[in-house]
């Protein structure tokens, strides 16, 4: 039951292109308004998915499987945390993204993927000399030059 | 190899099975081969015209073509001509029966406990006429019971409905000796013989019954075209189902004069692609020799229960016995749920079968369990095939 929340949104976005995944979407709604209302979820998405994963498991290492089978339920519900943290991370950045034109917050100089303008997108290896010099040469100067340098 | 049959030479003219699927479903669907596909392309592309209607050659052509698919079937039935009906399916003969025959109130049907629903829907609908519907109990290992079937005969019994191979476990009913206790109590018996017809040798008048039902799609023919078989002075007798086009000589304003078999009960314009190509499924059938079917489902049925029958997570549904249970093999996984089963075997070996109550839901619930996995073979099906599900079997075993 736990992974129809998880289901819903993924297959609503598939559901735009492709039909079986509209009506997957219905069954994850259906789902997820019957464990919203501390109902039995009939439609059994849930052991499909697992049976599916366990299925294609067994392919290639039943330990896998089976591992995946008695543990279902756990698994589950750390991916619905994973997701329900990334949720709230994706929304907080694109408010701030929307309020101060940066995802991490006003006045912040981390890493931002959707930060096109003030270069915050840019990411950086000491791996390559010419990263290193666009660093130093920023005419912005906001940034920390890179730790290990010219040595890199 | 039997005389006469190789599966690896048959396998070739089933073009779906190069995809690498293992194809354990035929009980509700068998595969069709080339032949088949063959023939109903031929109607379409050479001769795609109305039978019994027009006089062009092309309508001829229909004609002979309907003839001879509607001989090949009454050779594999040993019935005459006029006797073999098509209709859509199995359930639509039946369900012509129910409405054909006279019902008075107080009427009784007798039917087995592991029906399809095709055979028993259709009855219970007639309790709005006052009929009354009584269920044969079988044994305790789902073989008939003769005794309990003897004793559920009253007064006004009128037929006897009855599955001849059960879609549900294999089993097949005695329909020689259930014939002659019906007759010897003035009953009708019409058998449903959906999964007796593609896997043995059928002769509806040794057996003596008075109808008798199939569908082409569990056969290697077409979807959409089934067979009522009926004695002839009992079809004469009946009353139409259907009316309308072909089913009348003539008409006026006032009345109409009835056709005489098999077109009295064929309304409408056929599903002629449906009839030829099941035409030549059954030529295929007899080439090939239903014999040789039924030793080869019991070859591989014996194979399955060998391997899975000792394994103490599984339970067999039905008799223990692989040569009871033609060419299925029901079984649950202790602490799984059929369909997770029926789902992890497509998912790990691309082995297709069903899970569920098969349409015989009330059997279901009268033993209160919730499902099975269904194996069901067909002519097609290995040796190797049928090792490589009992390994994958014992693979999910492990999983519980």
């Amino acid at each position: 039951m736990v992974l129809c929340w998880v289901a819903l949104p993924v297959f609503a976005v598939l559901g735009i292109f492709s039909v079986k995944y509209r009506r997957l979407t219905k069954e994850s709604l259906e789902c997820l308004f019957m464990t919203a209302t501390f109902r039995r979820c009939r439609s059994g998405l849930d052991d499909r998915i697992k049976s599916q994963i366990s299925g294609k498991l067994l392919r290639f290492s039943p330990k896998s499987a089976r591992f995946f089978y008695k543990n279902y339920k756990v698994i589950s519900f750390i991916i619905l945390v994973v997701f329900l943290w990334s949720t709230y991370a994706s929304t907080v950045a694109v408010y701030n993204y929307v309020a101060h034109g940066n995802c991490n917050g006003e006045d912040s100089n981390g890493f931002c993927i959707i930060d096109v303008v003030d270069g915050n997108d840019e990411v950086y290896s000491c791996e390559h000399e010419e990263v290193v010099e666009v660093v130093e040469n920023n005419s912005a100067g906001a940034y920390e030059p890179c730790p290990c340098g010219s040595e890199g | 190899m039997m005389f006469g049959f190789n599966v690896k030479k048959t396998r070739k003219d089933f073009d779906v099975l190069s995809s690498g699927v293992i194809y354990f479903d035929s009980a509700c669907m068998s595969l069709k081969p080339r032949q088949v596909i063959g023939k109903m392309n031929e109607y379409y592309e050479k001769y795609p015209a109305c039978g019994g209607r027009s006089g062009h050659h092309l309508s001829k052509k229909v004609e002979d073509e309907v003839d001879l698919a509607r001989r090949e079937v009454a050779r594999l039935l040993n019935a005459k001509i006029d006797e073999v009906i098509f209709t859509r399916n199995a359930t639509e003969s039946i369900n012509l029966i129910a409405n054909a025959l006279e019902w008075k109130e107080g009427d009784e049907i007798i039917v087995s406990d592991k029906e399809h629903n095709s055979n028993l829907i259709p009855w219970l609908k007639l309790k709005k006429k006052g009929v009354k519907v009584r269920v044969c109990k079988s044994n305790e290992d789902n073989t008939f019971n003769l005794e309990n079937f003897e004793n559920c005969f009253g007064e006004k019994t009128k037929l006897v409905a009855i599955v001849h191979v059960s879609n549900l476990d294999g089993v097949e009913n005695p329909i020689g000796e259930i014939v002659k206790i019906a007759h010897k109590n003035k009953s009708l018996v019409l058998v449903d013989g959906a999964q007796s017809f593609p896997h043995k040798e059928i002769d509806v008048k040794k057996l003596g019954v008075d109808f008798f039902v199939l569908s082409g799609h569990k056969a290697l023919g077409p979807t959409g075209i089934g067979v009522l078989y009926g004695r002839r002075d009992l079809l004469e007798d009946m009353e139409q189902f259907i009316v309308g086009g072909q089913t009348v000589i003539d008409s006026s304003y006032e009345g109409y004069e009835i056709e005489k078999l098999p077109n009295k009960f064929e309304a409408g314009l056929q599903d002629y692609a449906g009839i030829v190509g099941f035409g030549e499924a059954c030529r295929y059938l007899r080439k090939v020799g239903l014999k040789n079917i039924e030793k080869h489902l019991n070859k591989l049925n014996k194979i399955v229960t060998e391997h899975l029958g000792e394994e103490k997570k599984i339970e067999i549904i039905g008799p223990k016995e692989a040569e009871k249970r033609s060419g299925i093999f029901i079984f649950n996984v202790k602490g799984m749920k059929a369909h997770d089963v029926a789902k992890m075997l497509d998912a790990s070996k691309k082995i297709a079968l069903r899970s569920g109550a098969f349409c015989v839901h009330s059997w279901f619930n009268d033993r209160k369990i919730e499902g099975a996995v269904r194996v069901s073979f067909y002519l097609y099906n290995t040796e190797e095939e049928v090792r490589t599900f009992v390994e994958s079997v014992k693979k999910i075993i492990l999983l519980v």
